[in-house]
């Protein structure tokens, strides 16, 4: 599937800016983004719901422009829940082979054994109503199956779901979609849930894609400081930044730390903008190398299994949130030394339009 | 510590069905205490018997050592944030959040000065002027929880006040919460069907299930010592494995079907010692690892890696161990070179294996294998 160069403008806005984009056959891929981002118009205009104002939709090569939803070989899951409320579970499924000229016991038969292969063993007459959110979402896409589309596309599925629920079945769709060969694009605003079960995370805001690329890419080469704030959690830091020796050096004025990722070029002694995840952080017991350690006061420990959850104070006050693995607890108010691994410290200029306006979510 | 809210034996029936069976609590003062459970466990239903919305058929409860019983909530010292609130569409932010002290008889100095400390703290000063049709969803859920707090009362009660929100404005919010109502010493009942916002949140957590409080304890009790297998599995990433008892006498459990998946276990109770009785057994996925240490405490196998998937700075592994009649979930922070496709070892200590009775296998509604 491609997406190659497409706008949308829905009277003065602008939903959708020029974007291109190439989905692999048998991915799984998260389109990830705030609330307005324009994610839900991507997937519409890939849907073939929304006619796009430029560019073009290619499914196999094939040009979708003027192609109805029905005909674009497309299954579609929804957050609320489209199966037909008048309808058992099971015609809901056999209803897509039956309109497709399929004889009754056939249709019924094919979707007795998807219903099987994602899952859903229930007694033949019961109705959309009495079953959970979850199986709901199942028997719609057994029902995609059914027509044999071989591209789902899935709009916040998982958003009407209780949190338990939600994580449970983030893996099942996973497993379905890679045991059925199937391509899937899922939307969602929930950062979690796209690193967790996609292949590739198309992060979009404003009507544009910021970034692509693996859930381990995005999350420690993060190319803007949206990114990194956005995709995962991310304690930020006003700092000057320095440059010797053929590295960038965030200069906290209390600490100094070398940073191995800096996706954009910062003049020297300009202000600039550290970004450390709370995982990047390592409790070492001396200063054995003296780069990037420093030593930070505790001011709270939380333990969750084999996690600290800490709050540490770097030299000057500053608060940031570390999580170590660790199997000693560590005191509120000790002092201890962290490491922070260069590769692991990102350094972005600082932006234009402010620090707020960078990282808002909007 | 002062118990500043005591909840003793509320029972409550819809047509006949037992909605809550006998819920007793205290609650200190200043403490964020979290009800916790699925949906449909009666928290809300707790919560509006609390906030005086709806009557126990049975119980007492007692705030601030007086009881509540029969008391309107206007009269109980409470702010109550319900799930599905209301805002009043034709006043501005900052009238939302006045309005409501004026009516509480404040006198228009000091609720201007509480209005503005509150506004300030939510991050809602500069909307002050707004109309709530012109905010995001986000925003006017902070109002909301604004007016809450403004009410002064010493008792909050919040009925999942963060799930209408995009996932990153939640996370935020969560912590601005708990500081707030630490820093004002409110004392605070917080519904939620979240356990990370749970975690994050409570000095003490309330499992909740089918009408009942299953545990009561921080979050490190409740997955040290979880009372029964709910609980272990609610606030944990687990395998459940239903198995067999093989050998009650050397403890071991397994597949009666697949003889490579076996393994040793450190207890076996009472009517778990049966030869061949089926059981549950739980491992939490961070207990499971790779390449484990050659050591008689350990259980060890063969595995092909199936997925590696990233999960907050760290990776799940899913593991087919005997040719893929058994999955096993592991999870590190560590970064690893194990690909997908690889034949691995993996095990786990059979000291690290809680043994439940099969019967608690019902207790765990979303659970498929």
């Amino acid at each position: 599937m491609d997406v190659v160069n497409v706008s949308k403008n829905f009277g003065a806005i602008q939903a959708l800016s020029r974007v291109n984009l190439t989905v692999d056959d048998g991915s799984y891929v998260c389109f990830l983004g705030p609330s307005g981002c324009g994610k839900t118009t991507l997937l519409r205009i890939i849907a073939g719901f929304i006619e796009p104002d430029e560019g073009d939709v290619y499914i196999d090569g094939k040009s979708m422009r003027g192609i109805p939803p029905e005909k674009r070989g497309i299954g579609f899951v929804f957050q609320d829940i489209a199966l037909f409320p008048h309808m058992r579970l099971v015609d809901n499924v056999s209803f897509g082979p039956e309109v497709r000229r399929w004889s009754y016991k056939d249709a019924l038969k094919a979707a007795l054994s998807y219903l099987g292969k994602v899952g859903v063993d229930l007694d033949h007459g019961v109705y959309p109503m009495e079953v959970s959110g979850g199986i709901a979402q199942l028997v719609s896409i057994a029902r995609a199956l059914a027509v044999k589309s071989k591209l789902l596309l899935l709009d916040e599925p998982l958003g009407a779901l209780d949190p338990k629920m939600r994580i449970y079945m983030k893996y099942r769709l996973r497993e379905i979609v890679k045991s059925f060969g199937l391509t899937a694009i899922h939307v969602t605003h929930d950062q979690d849930e796209a690193l967790s079960i996609a292949d590739k995370v198309v992060v979009m805001r404003r009507g544009r894609i910021v970034q692509t690329g693996s859930p381990r890419e995005l999350y420690w080469k993060p190319r803007s400081l949206f990114v990194a704030y956005f995709v995962g959690e991310a304690n930020i830091v006003e700092v000057v930044a320095r440059y010797s020796g053929g590295s960038y050096i965030a200069d906290g004025g209390g600490f100094k730390l070398v940073c191995g990722w800096v996706p954009n070029p910062i003049e020297e002694g300009k202000r600039a903008v550290l970004a450390v995840r709370p995982e990047a952080f390592k409790v070492v017991n001396q200063p054995m190398e003296k780069n990037n350690t420093v030593r930070v006061e505790v001011s709270s420990a939380k333990r969750i299994g084999r996690l600290l959850h800490l709050d540490i104070l770097l030299p000057g006050s500053i608060s940031v949130k570390a999580k170590v693995q660790s199997d000693t607890d560590i005191e509120p108010g000790s002092k201890i030394y962290v490491k922070i691994p260069e590769d692991r410290c990102f350094l972005y200029p600082y932006p234009k339009g402010g620090l707020e306006e960078e990282v808002s979510p909007v | 510590m002062d118990s500043f809210l005591k909840v003793f034996d509320i029972w409550k029936f819809y047509s006949g069905k037992a909605i809550l069976k006998g819920v007793s609590f205290e609650v200190n003062k200043g403490e964020y205490f979290v009800v916790l459970g699925p949906t449909g466990a009666g928290k809300t239903t707790l919560l509006k018997i609390l906030a005086g919305i709806v009557h126990p058929d049975r119980g007492e409860i007692y705030i601030g050592g007086r009881s509540v019983i029969g008391i309107p909530p206007e009269e109980r010292g409470i702010g109550y944030f319900p799930q599905f609130f209301n805002l009043f569409n034709h006043m501005t932010v900052w009238g939302n959040v006045y309005f409501p002290l004026l009516v509480r008889g404040i006198d228009a100095f000091e609720a201007e000065k509480i209005c503005k400390e509150i506004l300030s703290l939510m991050h809602l000063l500069d909307r002050a002027d707004s109309y709530p049709y012109e905010l995001s969803g986000g925003m006017r859920q902070r109002v909301a929880l604004a007016r809450a707090l403004a009410t002064g009362a010493e008792l909050l009660l919040l009925d999942e006040p963060l799930s209408q929100l995009d996932a990153k404005l939640s996370v935020e919010l969560r912590r601005e919460l708990r500081s707030i109502a630490k820093s004002l010493g409110r004392t605070v009942v917080h519904v939620t069907n979240n356990v990370e916002e749970a975690v994050e949140l409570a000095d003490r957590i309330a499992v909740m299930n089918d009408g009942y409080i299953v545990q009561i304890g921080s979050y490190e009790e409740l997955r040290r010592k979880p009372k029964n297998l709910f609980v272990a599995y609610f606030l944990s990433d687990a395998n459940i494995l239903r198995v067999h008892v093989l050998d009650p006498y050397s403890r071991v459990l397994g597949s009666p079907t697949e003889d490579c998946f076996k393994f040793k276990v450190e207890t076996l109770r009472g009517n778990m010692l049966k030869d061949k009785c089926e059981v549950i057994a739980y491992i939490d996925a961070e207990d499971v690892k790779i390449d484990p240490p050659a050591d008689p405490g350990w259980n060890i196998f063969d595995a092909f890696v199936e997925e590696v998937l990233f999960h907050k700075g760290g990776y799940i592994y899913v593991l087919k161990v005997c040719g893929g009649a058994v999955k096993l979930r592991m999870r590190s922070m560590n970064e690893s070179e194990v690909e997908v496709g690889l034949r691995v070892k993996v095990g786990f200590k059979a000291s690290d294996v809680r043994v439940y009775d099969v019967s608690e296998y019902e207790s765990i509604p979303y659970h498929k294998g």
